[in-house]
């Protein structure tokens, strides 16, 4: 799975998460998006946790604040 | 993995003002109003005909549960599961979608017992606790 499928797939789960059409990129950020909090940030993981079927360490979660590094550890474990 | 529903978790902004109308509906207070300097809560217990909420209420913003409160309003927001098997249901839950909101803490208010917060996607939030 290339970067951009890995984006296209992320761009679905933003969307259903936060409920709004969402075209993600490397650079975004959760301040972009208002509703990333912190209770968010975990749901988002669950989410691509299952979609990806990957399990991220705990360490790393509170640094993925980014899509960038989302994409980033994913490519980590596919 | 053995879950038990211990009690619901109830989110609201006046706990003392909510504990009298929860008292309207029948329910019983249990113990006092405690407040957990860690998780930045003020929290107690009720209960009716054998079911038990848990009043939460956020003192300030460093709560976790503060911006959740104003995205919900006074509402429910958690089940609260007990195990005796605490950290093979974790592994178990994580390995089954569930991610862990933060590390397993005591908690104050159910006698320094673990307590851990975990989030999938499609349930929301769960909280276990520790039986033993």
């Amino acid at each position: 799975m290339n970067e951009i499928e890995i984006l296209n797939k992320l761009n679905e789960i933003f969307s259903d998460i936060f409920d709004d059409e969402m075209t993600l990129s490397l650079e975004t950020e959760s301040s972009d998006i208002e509703d990333w909090d912190s209770l968010t940030h975990i749901t988002l993981i669950s989410a691509i946790e299952d979609e990806f079927n990957i399990q991220f360490n705990m360490n790393d979660i509170a640094g993925m604040k980014s899509v960038g590094k989302i994409v980033e550890k994913i490519k980590e474990q596919i | 993995m053995n879950l038990e529903i211990d009690h619901i978790g109830y989110l609201v902004k006046k706990i003392d003002k909510a504990i009298q109308k929860f008292e309207k509906l029948g329910y019983k207070l249990k113990g006092n109003i405690t407040r957990d300097t860690i998780r930045h809560i003020d929290i107690c217990f009720m209960s009716k005909d054998g079911y038990v909420i848990e009043l939460v209420s956020p003192y300030d913003d460093e709560s976790v549960v503060a911006k959740l409160i104003k995205r919900l309003g006074n509402s429910p927001y958690h089940i609260c599961y007990k195990t005796n098997n605490f950290s093979e249901t974790i592994q178990n839950l994580t390995k089954n979608g569930f991610t862990m909101i933060d590390k397993p803490l005591e908690a104050l208010a159910f006698g320094n017992k673990k307590v851990v917060f975990m989030i999938n996607h499609l349930v929301g939030m769960i909280e276990l606790l520790d039986a033993q």
